[in-house]
């Protein structure tokens, strides 16, 4: 009886922290292959821009090359595929971003949320992270420090960070300025909660510079 | 006999069943020790991030709190003047006089408010001036008066008005950026407000009507201000904007100023009451907490001239909040001028005026006209019939269901509830048809059936059993619902509807407007937005393409409501395949916003406005009812003249010039078109803002000495969606940890 009761718990618990522990290496290893898509994606637009300067040499225009988007999807039945690459300089974390804000995105690395998923608008580019496992490093960040975003065209914007502010979330919406081309980082607050229903956000604003 | 001669010798086995024992024991109580241990360590390990975090909040609450006052970001209801003076108690100004007037023409009301606001203190001051817009309203004009010096905001493209704005602060001016801490907050910064003197701030601006229940109903924010407990800030953000809560506080601040008439009489000073004593307690608990700047209460003196004209007949005009007197203007009782009945009101609450139409069984048009700059702006207000007895129209409808994988969990259980719901609310002379799609499509039936009960059956199971994984491929569903076969025994009469139910988490928005856009045949595409973060701005516009209208459903409890609305709705549109006919001479100059016109359904009126070379005298109106088809003559009466007409029109035509960028039209040319429209009519657009620059009466008195700047910027407000960001994977893991801890111990507890 005893001995049933002892492996019957000890399955449980073993179960659960496997099944636990599967979304941060889930989190971690899906990070591999987006990450080679990303170059990849980066490769080929890169081929595809000079295919199109020769081409629009010799035809004499070279406008709508900004045009082109490559996406180029992690695994083939992603629903995402990687929009742009974070770097932190000095908390020395990079994360590639991926597009869209639902949680099947969230779960593999940080998602851009439409209609703030625009790379080179005048409009602000919003991501959302997890705070245990994409975006845990966000709890290091400091005001003026300075991010760099690189897009799929292979640019690169530098921002700094300008406001760091905990909202309250149970509206479920925040208010953005439209038309201020910032960065904004979203993950939950507090960061070492257990459990994940709170009802606050950890909101970082970087202006670019 | 028995002698044994052996030794007896006492042989301490080492494996003796004493031993055993005793060893077992020591065992047990290190493993209990260890046991306690770890569950001890595990225990603070738990709750010490817990208490430094709820630590932490309470930290942030008070210094959040502190803040607010520091910058005024509190709630606001009415338009004020916060000071940096240097006394806490005395920075928030109210307006001692108020003047509204405003004009209604169909469904937009042109407001002009002037408000007077004085600095009683002997210092000069600098000040900032905040009014709260109401929702969608778009600024035209602000000019304010500081003694001799009058500072006027204009639309300037976003250049320009940087440069002017960079020049301002190279001169030594003080000049500092709006920021905006709430939707629709105007806020504009006065520099050296001279002691004891005036400012007067007058701002227009265009806020729509809005429509709910037959009745049509404007609130202007007026002097009333909160400044707010933490209590009641922290709760619900939505509650307090949503001016449920603020109602309380206006009787509130009623008794107390009733209790003070006779003062507030005397002088047109401004009190700030440190708490209100005769009211209980219990109702504002918070209230003593921040007593120095708990309250402000409006003394302000309201005037309001409302020129109603709904261009249609009124049955009733009443308003929730202040006495009114009203006047009939013209004999189809269809204009009204509204008065507040003393003359001079104390406008401590939002003013809110609310007016009925005479009930019609006919859709009613009214038009207005406006002349600018040698051209006409005609604006025409659709108004449906009641809805006593509409007829229901047979429809051929098809429902797109996205079943990708992103969306998984409770978009997934959302889709389906809306699935079924809408399913159920189908009528008999109605054809549907389920597509199902990810990377791949799956259809339920080849083409549109009838709706019968052995088909709902079997639509009841297809959906039962949708799964969400996969891409988004949204072309292909969409193109075949498009082009998809009638059933057979459906009437050629029924409309083609589209209802589409997604998290619109797509990457080829043109492509799939180009298809909308294209499409051949007659068709209505309703979206249904779903999930935590859908792409609200897509499916809004694909709606827009497809002459229908976009729902966002944002949790399960709101699936039956929202989608038993839509379906009533779409079941009975009031006109459809609307047309507008003009004479042929004007036909050729009309520029005529939105371009598609959308049908007109039940409780939704709508507007078109119209640009033309030569005044508009007539407009042939064709479209279908439910049985009939549907047509009106329209004589335009010139004498409806009204503001902001073009105002009207040219937000729609910037709006349709953007649209085009997402169709690929060209980048420069959409701007330069976006920003002439948006200076010539003075209305905000993503390339203009809007900048006070002080205007210079005199150009001599200006000297280096006298510094003097204001500017203010209108920003366009959006709102994100804000998704789960916590997986939560910690509380699983260490529950597991725990359990598989406690095993070992239940062992030893049983086998005792």
């Amino acid at each position: 009886m005893s001995t049933i009761a002892f492996k019957a718990l000890l399955l449980v618990g073993s179960l659960l922290c496997i099944n636990a522990s599967w979304l941060p290496t889930k989190a971690w290893l899906s990070q591999a292959l987006i990450s080679y898509s990303w170059q990849q994606s980066m490769a080929q637009q890169s081929l595809l821009i000079q295919n199109h300067l020769e081409k629009g040499r010799a035809q004499g225009n070279e406008n709508k090359v900004t045009n082109t988007k490559v996406a180029i999807k992690p695994w083939p039945w992603a629903d995402t595929f990687p929009i742009a690459e974070l770097s932190f300089k000095r908390l020395k974390e990079d994360i590639v971003v991926l597009n869209g804000g639902d949680p099947t995105t969230l779960a593999f690395s940080a998602g851009a949320i439409a209609p703030f998923n625009q790379t080179n608008s005048t409009k602000p580019f919003v991501v959302a992270g997890h705070r245990d496992s994409h975006f845990a490093f966000l709890e290091g960040i400091l005001m003026k420090d300075v991010i760099s975003m690189t897009d799929q065209h292979g640019q690169s914007q530098l921002y700094q960070v300008e406001a760091i502010d905990i909202v309250d979330a149970s509206s479920g919406q925040l208010p953005v300025l439209a038309n201020d081309s910032s960065l904004i980082l979203i993950t939950c607050y507090p960061f070492n909660a257990i459990g994940n229903d709170t009802n606050e956000r950890y909101v970082i604003t970087a202006k670019l510079l | 006999m028995f002698n044994s001669k052996k030794n007896l010798r006492l042989i301490d086995y080492q494996d003796s069943y004493f031993y055993q024992q005793k060893r077992k024991k020591a065992r047990r109580k290190w493993l209990k020790a260890f046991l306690v241990i770890t569950l001890f360590l595990l225990l603070v390990a738990v709750i010490v991030p817990l208490a430094q975090s709820q630590n932490i909040n309470k930290e942030l609450d008070s210094a959040q709190l502190f803040n607010g006052e520091k910058n005024g970001k509190s709630l606001i209801h009415g338009p004020q003047l916060l000071f940096n003076h240097p006394d806490k108690n005395k920075r928030v100004a109210l307006p001692i006089d108020i003047t509204a007037d405003i004009e209604v023409s169909g469904l937009m009301a042109y407001t002009q408010i002037k408000q007077v606001f004085i600095n009683p203190y002997n210092l000069e001051l600098e000040g900032k001036y905040q009014f709260p817009l109401p929702e969608n309203s778009a600024i035209k004009h602000l000019s304010v008066k500081v003694g001799d010096k009058e500072i006027v905001g204009q639309i300037m493209e976003k250049k320009a008005a940087k440069a002017v704005y960079n020049k301002a602060k190279r001169q030594g001016k003080k000049a500092s950026l709006v920021q905006q801490q709430r939707a629709n907050l105007f806020t504009n910064n006065i520099a050296n407000i001279p002691a004891q003197s005036t400012v007067v701030v007058t701002l227009t601006f265009l806020m729509p009507v809005t429509f709910f229940n037959d009745e049509l109903n404007i609130n202007l924010p007026l002097a009333m201000t909160t400044r707010y407990q933490p209590a009641y800030y922290q709760q619900s953000p939505a509650e307090l904007s949503s001016e449920n809560k603020p109602a309380e506080f206006i009787t509130l601040n009623e008794s107390a100023l009733n209790e003070n008439t006779s003062e507030e009489n005397s002088s047109h000073e401004y009190a700030s009451y440190s708490s209100v004593s005769n009211n209980s307690p219990e109702d504002f608990p918070a209230l003593n907490l921040n007593a120095p700047n708990s309250k402000v209460l409006a003394k302000s003196q309201a005037t309001i001239n409302i020129n109603l004209n709904a261009g249609v007949a009124i049955s009733s005009v009443r308003s929730s909040s202040h006495a009114i007197n009203t006047k009939a203007i013209d004999n189809q009782q269809s204009q009204y001028l509204i008065t507040l009945s003393k003359a001079q009101s104390i406008a401590n609450r939002n003013f809110n005026l609310t007016w009925q139409l005479e009930p019609s069984q006919k859709p009613q048009i009214s038009s207005f006209t406006e002349q600018v700059d040698g051209e006409y702006f005609t604006l025409l207000t659709f108004f449906p019939p009641r809805a006593d007895n509409t007829e229901v129209i047979a429809r051929d409808i098809i429902f797109i269901v996205d079943t990708s994988g992103s969306m998984q969990g409770s978009s997934m259980a959302q889709a389906k509830a809306s699935l079924q719901h809408a399913i159920s609310r189908l009528n008999d002379n109605d054809s549907f048809n389920i597509i199902a799609f990810s990377d791949s499509v799956n259809l339920l039936f080849s083409n549109t059936q009838m709706v019968n009960r052995r088909n709902i059956n079997q639509a009841q199971q297809f959906i039962n059993h949708l799964q969400a994984d996969g891409g988004t491929e949204m072309y292909r569903p969409l193109s075949q619902a498009l082009v998809m076969a009638k059933n057979s025994q459906q009437s050629s009469q029924a409309i083609r509807q589209v209802v589409f139910i997604t998290d619109g988490a797509v990457a080829n928005e043109f492509e799939l407007m180009q298809l909308l856009d294209g499409a051949q045949r007659d068709f209505r595409l309703f979206t249904v937005g779903i999930g935590a973060a859908p792409n609200g701005y897509f499916m809004k516009k694909a709606a827009q393409f497809g002459r229908g209208s976009y729902v966002f459903i944002q949790n399960n409890n709101d699936v039956q409501a929202s989608m038993s609305a839509l379906m009533t709705k779409i079941s009975q549109p009031a006109v459809s395949n609307i047309e507008l006919m003009f004479d042929n001479k004007i036909h050729q100059q009309v520029d005529v916003y939105p371009k598609k016109i959308t049908d007109l359904y039940l409780d939704e009126p709508m507007q078109v406005a119209i640009k033309s070379k030569f005044p508009i005298t007539s407009v042939q109106l064709t479209g279908d009812t439910a049985s009939q088809p549907w047509y009106q003559q329209l004589i335009i009466d010139d004498s409806q003249k009204s503001q902001g007409i073009s105002t009207v029109w040219a937000r729609s035509k910037i709006e349709d010039l953007l649209d085009g960028l997402v169709m690929g039209a060209d980048k420069e040319q959409v701007k330069h078109q976006v920003i002439t429209t948006s200076i010539a009519h003075q209305i905000i657009s993503p390339y203009t803002s809007f900048i006070a620059v002080e205007k210079q009466p005199e150009p001599s008195l200006q000297t280096a000495a006298q510094k003097s700047n204001m500017l203010a910027k209108a920003h366009e407000n959006l709102m994100v969606a804000m998704p789960k960001t916590a997986l939560g994977w910690h509380q699983q893991f260490l529950l597991g940890l725990l359990l598989m801890l406690i095993a070992p111990l239940t062992l030893r507890i049983w086998s005792k």
